[in-house]
């Protein structure tokens, strides 16, 4: 193949744009990309032969049968986007016509962006803008070949720079709608979190899961770590085995009394279910969500996107009396478990109150050897009596099932709650980050004249778990599955340093970028007076979009000539202001006059002034019809011109 | 069209700027809405956001563009004459103050275009060629400036009619035999003696154009002239070249034949004139004799 001084730019291009795509991209197609361009390379550099026509056509139609082998011969994005890759290994090859580069570059426009499909973080946003940087230095390069490639990188960041104050108008000025033209299809995304149901290891599975669940910023105080308790999900009916969520909670807000309220802002990451978290108690809802009779917060529709809402919480709380539906608190399976009831029927009989049996069942743990780890024996066919009796090790789902099991058997209603304990303070921006690491079972009875009460048995086992976290409260062999940071020593600091920085740069993005909703714009356009629901908003905010643009047009272009004027030849500058002095004693030039014809013109008229005209007028005539001359002789000229005095 | 010409020296000014986008910029327009659409459709923030980024960004190349041509001035154009069938070369003197530019072209109609860089403040010469197909005065079409740097997304241009026209000349033909007719004596002295070729008939008044070996320098040396020592015969006579002496109906096939003659009597250094209808060129040698000959063959209209 011919050499092409524009090949290496364009794969680099191209090689820039697929980094972001390799997590979801088949390797095959990879590998395929990085073959045909690593020969592409190889092939203008040594003259080897490409493929032609036909091999070209083989190629593609291999590579698409290829794509639809592996999808499974359907066309989901993934499957598109693979595509694309196909089409952006093969089009390289035929770049001798500058249409091929251009339509090759703009497919590499169409491959950086479209990785947003995937993900929309910060790095993936700042990741894109440099592709796309590098994408328009590139087309600058195939236009015009002359010269390095780093000016055209540096021409490049210029032109986005320019190009943002007018971006970001239009991103906050430009109308959104809620919803979408043709529909989306459903999302291929995993997420990570809780489920229907709770069965022994679903919980821990989530142990490992270092993704953030949701990011919390309280207006004020920040409570205690004793009270972070993220309540999402209520657990009523125990099949022997597993709990599952009741039928029979109403849509029913019951009334509470508290105290010690705090108000805070949640920003949920989409977990494609549509309970909610928030801080044990909330008292109030945000709109689009339902409260719930047992107090948890239900969202109208799945979280598919990141959701941020505003809550109010007590910290000390008293629910009313058990309701007729509530009944279900007592509920255990018939014939199950028989060791445990019998427990319970012989704490029930030893203890006076129903607190009192609390705190008996709660010594048990703490006395009996129960210990706290992530790698619980298997249980049997009676999982509670196995726990309770034989292996004695297991996890927060262990113990709060145990702890419910033997609450009901007594007679005491016990409903167990899911979500999350503690958080992690970003000192960049004051917020706590809540992880799926974080996820926590816990137990709540119903005690007489206090009502739902909530009980952490883990914290009989595991006190540590509260204060200090996870890691703390495990075991020491199992603390490196986190990952320890004292490895790094003394530069631990600093990278948890970085890493908060980092997540608060985040938040900011989620909320200012990816959090911009049309109703974000109704609030912020209305700022300014605009009603951006009513028709005549509506024309308003775009009449002055239309003006803001203009403008900035209008800068752009009185800027540039400016620049063009206010960089004048300092030579003609000069003589100009020579004329201009001689003008003024009455020896104007006329327009149609040269230097020597203006200088004979002026010395025959005043041959006192005749050794400084010859002087300045030879030097501007060498300096601006000459060859030109170097700064000292320009700065010399200037000087001239300036003592010159007719 | 003579009255809208333009003068030079011509400053490219924002009136005299067109902008327009290219195919490629059609293209890419095309594939920013197809990236809006896909931003709206999955209400995609960062879509929107680098959506909008592009779009920016082709817009503020269109400033760049711009500013690549604003403010370049054409100083001068000279041309020589040249054949029909040749290649007629207009070179421009380009004078380049304010700003470094990139890839400017020049073109004009039919003409290759050319594609230069400048510097800032420095001066240029630009070598157009234009196909020069038949004699007369060829004024070409506008001269298209135009520029579509940085990104090729948009080009600004300038189509300028300037005052700039070239001289062409017949294109050569040599036919069988020259077109000539003898000077006779007859013609000029009203009697010929049919004497030997190369007898030297007398001296006459010198005429410019009169070849220097030909001047009797010992009777000019009398100080009252130059005198020109008259031959008469094969190689020192005066001939017409005649349109009349060729036959058949085509002007231009005529022109070529006498354009040819023309050179070829140069080249072997005769004294030659020329005969047209309505029109008679004396006899004379030199390169402005050749080219007054030249030129009122190219300018010939029946």
């Amino acid at each position: 193949m011919k050499s092409n001084q524009n090949i290496a730019p364009l794969l680099a291009a191209l090689g820039v744009a697929l980094v972001p795509h390799t997590p979801h991209l088949p390797l095959w197609v990879i590998l395929w990309c990085g073959a045909a361009w690593g020969y592409l390379l190889l092939a203008t550099t040594y003259h080897l032969p490409g493929p032609g026509k036909i091999g070209r056509l083989i190629l593609t139609a291999g590579g698409v049968l290829g794509v639809f082998w592996t999808s499974g011969f359907s066309l989901d994005r993934d499957s598109s986007v693979a595509l694309l890759w196909i089409m952006a290994s093969i089009k390289p090859m035929e770049i001798d016509a500058y249409r091929d580069k251009v339509v090759t570059i703009f497919l590499t426009y169409f491959l950086a962006v479209s990785c947003l499909f995937f993900s929309s973080s910060l790095a993936v946003g700042l990741y894109m803008a440099v592709s796309v940087g590098i994408t328009t230095a590139v087309l600058i390069h195939i236009h015009h070949p002359a010269g390095r490639l780093s000016v055209k990188l540096g021409l490049s960041a210029r032109l986005m720079l320019k190009a943002l104050p007018l971006t970001l108008i239009l991103f906050v000025v430009f109308p959104r709608i809620h919803g979408s033209l043709w529909g989306m299809r459903s999302a291929t995304q995993a997420f990570s979190g809780f489920s229907d149901s709770l069965a022994p290891g679903n919980v821990t599975s989530l142990v490992l899961n270092n993704a953030i669940a949701f990011r919390a910023k309280f207006d004020h105080q920040i409570p205690g770590p004793e009270h972070l308790y993220w309540r999402g999900l209520v657990f009523w009916i125990f099949d022997g085995r597993a709990w599952h969520r009741s039928d029979n909670t109403v849509n029913i807000a019951l009334p509470i009394k508290g105290s010690n309220s705090r108000q805070y802002t949640i920003t949920l990451e989409p977990h494609n279910q549509r309970w909610l978290f928030a801080l044990d108690l909330p008292y109030d809802s945000a709109p689009n969500t339902i409260r719930l009779s047992d107090q948890t917060l239900s969202s109208r529709w799945l979280v598919r996107r990141r959701l941020q809402y505003r809550l109010k919480s007590y910290l000390s709380y008293t629910t009313g009396p058990l309701w007729e539906w509530e009944s279900a608190a007592l509920q255990i399976p018939r014939n199950r478990n028989p060791e445990s009831v019998a427990l319970a029927h012989k704490w029930r009989a030893a203890s006076a109150t129903p607190d009192q049996f609390v705190e008996t069942a709660l010594n048990y743990f703490r006395n009996q050897g129960f210990s706290y780890t992530l790698n619980p024996p298997p249980l049997g066919h009676e999982p509670i009596d196995d726990f309770l009796f034989r292996t004695r090790k297991g996890y927060c789902e262990h113990y709060a099932s145990a702890f419910a099991f033997l609450m009901r058997a007594a007679g005491i209603p016990a409903r167990v709650v899911a979500g999350y304990l503690g958080g992690e303070l970003n000192p960049y921006g004051e917020y706590l980050i809540v992880r799926q690491s974080d996820a926590h079972v816990w137990v709540e009875v119903w005690l007489p004249g206090k009502g739902w009460v909530r009980t952490d048995p883990t914290l009989a086992v595991a006190p540590q778990r509260a204060e200090q976290g996870l890691a703390a409260a495990l075991p020491p062999d199992e603390r490196t599955v986190f990952g320890s940071l004292d490895a790094l020593g003394p530069l631990a600091k600093y990278w948890t340093g970085i890493r908060f920085g980092w997540d608060a740069l985040n938040n900011q993005w989620n909320k200012w970028v990816l959090g911009y909703s049309s109703s974000r714009q109704k609030t912020l356009l209305a700022k300014f007076g605009l009603q951006a629901g009513t028709r005549k908003g509506l024309a308003i905010a775009m009449i002055l979009a239309t003006a803001a643009m203009g403008l900035i047009a209008l800068g752009y272009f009185l800027n540039l000539s400016k620049q063009v004027a206010s960089q004048p030849d300092v030579v003609q500058k000069s003589y100009l202001r020579f004329c201009a002095k001689l003008a003024r004693t009455g020896l104007a030039r006329t327009p149609s006059q040269g230097p020597l014809e203006y200088s004979t013109m002026v010395m025959a008229l005043r041959r006192d002034l005749k050794p400084a005209v010859v002087d300045i007028v030879t030097l501007y005539i060498r300096l601006r019809y000459g060859r030109g001359g170097d700064r000292g002789e320009i700065n010399r000229l200037k000087a001239m011109v300036k003592q010159f005095d007719p | 069209m003579s009255d809208n010409l333009t003068p030079l020296p011509c400053s490219l000014n924002y009136r005299r700027l067109k902008i327009r986008p290219t195919r490629y910029g059609i293209v890419f327009i095309l594939l920013v809405l197809g990236m809006f659409a896909g931003a709206v459709n999955y209400d995609n923030n960062l879509g929107f956001l680098l959506t909008f980024l592009l779009g920016s960004v082709a817009f503020v190349s269109i400033a760049h563009t711009y500013k690549n041509l604003l403010g370049l001035k054409i100083l001068s154009c000279s041309t020589q004459p040249v054949f029909a069938g040749e290649q007629a070369g207009f070179e421009f003197a380009i004078e380049n103050s304010g700003i470094n530019r990139q890839g400017v072209g020049f073109a004009l109609f039919r003409g290759k275009p050319s594609t230069l860089d400048f510097i800032n403040g420095s001066k240029n010469r630009i070598n157009l060629k234009v196909p020069a197909s038949s004699r007369g005065i060829l004024r070409p079409w506008p001269l298209l400036i135009y520029s579509d740097y940085p990104l090729g997304l948009f080009r600004v241009q300038s189509p300028l009619q300037l005052e700039i026209e070239c001289l062409v000349y017949p294109r050569p033909q040599t036919g069988e035999a020259m077109p000539v007719a003898i000077r006779s004596a007859a013609d000029a002295d009203g009697g010929f003696s049919g004497s030997g070729s190369d007898d030297f008939q007398g001296l006459r008044g010198y005429v410019p154009g009169d070849p220097l070996q030909r001047i009797s320098w010992r009777a000019s040396s009398r100080g009252i002239g130059l005198f020109t020592k008259d031959f008469e015969g094969r190689y020192g006579e005066s001939v017409y070249l005649d349109w009349y002496s060729l036959k058949g109906p085509d002007t231009e096939q005529k022109l070529s034949l006498l354009c040819g003659a023309v050179l070829k009597a140069q080249q072997h250094n005769l004294n030659y004139g020329l005969k047209l209808p309505g029109k008679m060129i004396d006899p004379g040698t030199g390169p402005i004799h050749k080219n007054r000959c030249l030129k009122t063959l190219a300018l010939f209209s029946k």
